[in-house]
């Protein structure tokens, strides 16, 4: 461990964050782990906290997020939904970082209930992992968004017709650098996974394929009305 | 002195990212959207700096990286990887290979343009 910190420093990369440090704990601990443990564990990270209560009592929507509250979710929640939970804070993360970083566009993460899912054919990314994590990602741009995606970096938001591929490339791209950073993020748990490159095609989200026996887990963000659904789905029993 | 500097990636995105970053100074940029084509363009030009994705769709840059620390020729050439891939297994193997730097995407332009000014002498264009 601490020659990969050496590492780290020695190429100036970022330490792993907080959520990856929790997965691992959840990970490594699972047969001897106390449900206290688990709640100390969620409780430290108050949307997780709160997602967790929203799955364990989805009628009753009033978390403050308390050790008392993690408590309860965790009782209810199986440990593995937690770690998928997890993944996707540290996914929600990436997202903005990534939209921040490479396009200058800053995403604030919305409520999905609060979000109309739409009919519309958008453009989608989609990349599988496969290994002892094994799920999907879903990334839909809608059209204004990966519009303003491509003007950040090309400095043009009405790209032309001959210009779509680069869109998608572009589109593609930062498909690429989020999962590629989760991947990494599993990997540095124990969850040692390959990708496939990504996909990116104009469809209806009511298409996307969810793998069967896989946890859903929906983001949304917005940016000046323009949207950004990443959906997550990952196998809880292939740990 | 116009140094060649090959970025290798299958995005056009970052190509032109790494393109424009290095615009206001005197160096040559190459382009190379895959692996294979990256060890084409660095035998046919004998580049100063390149740099390398890791998830590309023929070879992965790793396979780039160790095929060119083979050869004879090529093995002295500095190599930054610019890659969505930092897990600690990868960035070991990379170090292993002797690379001259890491940069985890998302990168800002600033962080490649300090990693190759401290390999590269650059000057204004």
């Amino acid at each position: 461990m601490q020659q990969q910190d050496t590492l780290r420093e020695k190429y100036k990369l970022a330490p792993r964050n907080a959520a990856m440090e929790r997965v691992k704990k959840l990970l490594q601990n699972a047969r001897n782990i106390s449900l206290e443990q688990i709640s100390t564990i969620i409780a430290s990270d108050e949307e997780l906290c709160r997602r967790a209560y929203a799955i364990a009592f989805p009628s009753n929507p009033n978390c403050n997020a308390t050790q008392d509250d993690a408590s309860a979710a965790v009782d209810r929640v199986g440990l593995n939904i937690l770690v998928i939970l997890t993944l996707g804070n540290i996914l929600n993360n990436t997202v903005i970082k990534t939209f921040e970083t490479m396009a200058g566009i800053s995403l604030k993460p919305a409520n999905p209930l609060n979000c109309l899912k739409s009919e519309d054919e958008y453009l989608t990314g989609c990349v599988s992992f496969h290994g002892k994590a094994n799920g999907r990602i879903y990334m839909v741009f809608d059209d204004a968004l990966s519009n303003e995606v491509y003007g950040g970096v090309y400095g043009n938001n009405n790209p032309t017709d001959e210009e779509q591929h680069l869109v998608r490339d572009t589109v593609g791209e930062l498909v690429n650098i989020i999962t590629g950073s989760l991947q990494s993020n599993l990997c540095d748990a124990g969850l040692d996974c390959r990708l496939v490159v990504p996909a990116v095609s104009r469809m209806e989200m009511e298409k996307m394929e969810k793998p069967p026996g896989h946890q859903h887990e929906v983001f949304v963000f917005l940016t000046n009305g323009k949207t950004c659904w990443v959906h997550l789905m990952v196998n809880p029993n292939k740990f | 002195m116009k140094y060649k500097i090959l970025t290798a990636d299958d995005s056009k995105m970052v190509r032109v990212i790494v393109g424009r970053t290095f615009g206001p100074f005197n160096c040559e940029i190459l382009e190379a959207g895959s692996g294979s084509e990256a060890l084409e363009v660095i035998s046919r030009e004998s580049p100063d700096l390149v740099i390398l994705d890791i998830t590309m769709p023929d070879m992965t840059g790793l396979e780039v990286l160790k095929t060119i620390r083979e050869n004879q020729v090529t093995a002295g050439i500095p190599v930054i990887m610019l890659t969505a891939e930092s897990a600690n297994k990868t960035v070991a193997e990379a170090d292993s290979l002797n690379v001259s730097g890491y940069i985890a995407k998302p990168f800002k332009p600033e962080q490649l343009l300090e990693q190759v000014k401290s390999i590269l002498n650059l000057e204004p264009a």
